[in-house]
């Protein structure tokens, strides 16, 4: 057996870095591991209620985008290990879409721009972190305590998962002009983008709905998204409550969200 | 039912990376590693609504069903890395097919700890309660499996992965 490339010096020769390095490569197929998992899923759940016949197989490039834009772990300041050390965020900006001339900025100024523009309170557990680790995934995420409430930001480049996988893209807006409009509806604004604003009331298992939840979405014109929310609890579906409101109202969501806090400066 | 659908849909484009490479060098071969993780994401399907954190709930419910697939087999299916014949192999290449086969020498449930523990960087306690085992048990098998790793893979430096 050829081990040269095991002792690459390079390499820490750990059994992590060697693993993470042999499956780096791998061709995923992602969309037949999505699609293959939502057709057996919707299988197994007729089965599951007594149902019979296999309906038609839904592609999952008909299912788009949903409101909810990133699954993620509840809860405020994420161990790194829940996601992984390749979910690490990279210093360097990311591609982005095709159409954009704007390219994410590095995580550590994404942060810090992101907490500049936080109003006065007490901020604590700020981190963020690449999108799930794949490099075909386009996007940070960013939590933090505000006041001693979870406040999350995702942006993300939504069709380059899309891309990867061969699947069509969506163009600005089409989440709320889908088949599937978004809770309360969108507005669409004078320069091509995109947003909606609103408030729900959540729960969670073991928790009754009687929490509040600020969301703000926006879609940009050149293809970027951004997605915030603001709870008041110290986790989105956990941990205590820590006000009647969030600390972060709908507009004060939107206002960072359609910031330039995300991008790096022109000419970088 | 169709929110979820939604919902469920971009979990799966986006975490099946991840869940697809574990299952590699769980299964050791691309069509088993392919069902392996859509049997997974129809699990977590059908308990998406009481599904709190789909990320752990995917990664437990990998793991189980691999290993309950590797209880139900009564041939002794060796996994082995597919390679194109006569055709260059990157040095990314190299190392999976040296590593798959390494991996292939182990218990299934040792290569579970290994890939569990470093690959997905979980810490003992949750490897034991994915796995069903007391800690113990997962530092006992990661030892014998780091052992058992480097005899297969020559002067790897497994102590180093010990630390």
């Amino acid at each position: 057996m050829n081990n040269d490339n095991l002792h690459d010096p390079d390499s820490r020769h750990d059994l992590a870095v060697l693993m993470r390095q042999a499956t780096r490569d791998v061709d995923v197929p992602v969309g037949r591991l999505a699609a293959g998992g939502l057709r057996r899923g919707r299988i197994a759940r007729r089965r599951h209620r007594g149902g019979i016949g296999v309906a038609a197989v839904a592609v999952l490039g008909a299912v788009g985008l949903g409101y909810q834009v990133l699954p993620h772990s509840s809860g405020p300041a994420t161990p790194s290990g829940a996601t992984g050390p390749a979910a690490q965020p990279s210093t360097s900006a990311p591609a982005g879409p095709p159409g954009s001339d704007r390219r994410l900025a590095g995580a550590q100024a994404v942060l810090d721009g992101v907490l500049a523009a936080l109003p006065a309170g007490t901020v604590t557990q700020p981190q963020i972190e690449g999108l799930h680790g794949d490099p075909s995934a386009t996007g940070y995420r960013i939590s933090l305590q505000l006041r001693g409430a979870l406040v999350t930001f995702y942006v993300d480049d939504p069709n380059s998962m899309r891309r990867a996988s061969g699947l069509s893209e969506l163009g600005p807006g089409s989440e709320c002009t889908g088949s599937q409009p978004m809770p309360a509806g969108c507005s669409e604004l004078p320069d091509g983008s995109w947003q909606n604003n609103f408030s729900r009331r959540t729960g969670g298992v073991g928790v009754p709905a009687s929490r509040t939840q600020n969301d703000a979405y926006y879609w940009s014109a050149d293809g970027w998204r951004v997605y915030s929310a603001a709870y008041n609890a110290t986790g989105e579906k956990t941990g205590t409550t820590t006000g009647a409101q969030p600390p972060l109202t709908n507009a004060e969501l939107a206002a960072i969200a359609q910031s330039d806090v995300w991008f790096a400066p022109s000419g970088d | 039912m169709r929110s979820q659908d939604l919902a469920f849909g971009e979990f799966a484009l986006i975490r099946s990376p991840r869940l697809y490479r574990s299952a590699l060098l769980l299964c050791g071969n691309e069509h088993t590693a392919e069902d392996l993780v859509q049997e997974t994401l129809a699990k977590l399907y059908v308990a998406w609504p009481r599904v709190n954190d789909p990320v752990a709930y995917a990664h437990v419910a990998l793991t189980r069903t691999f290993l309950s697939h590797v209880r139900r087999r009564s041939t002794a299916e060796r996994p082995t890395a597919v390679l194109p014949d006569g055709e260059h192999l990157d040095q990314d290449a190299t190392q999976r097919t040296d590593l798959i086969r390494a991996l292939a020498e182990l218990d299934p449930r040792d290569r579970a700890v290994l890939v569990l523990r470093y690959l997905e960087d979980q810490p003992v306690d949750q490897v034991a309660q994915i796995l069903r085992i007391k800690p113990g048990a997962v530092r006992t098998r990661t030892h014998r499996a780091l052992r058992r790793i480097r005899v297969v893979l020559g002067d790897f430096d497994a102590e180093e992965a010990l630390r």
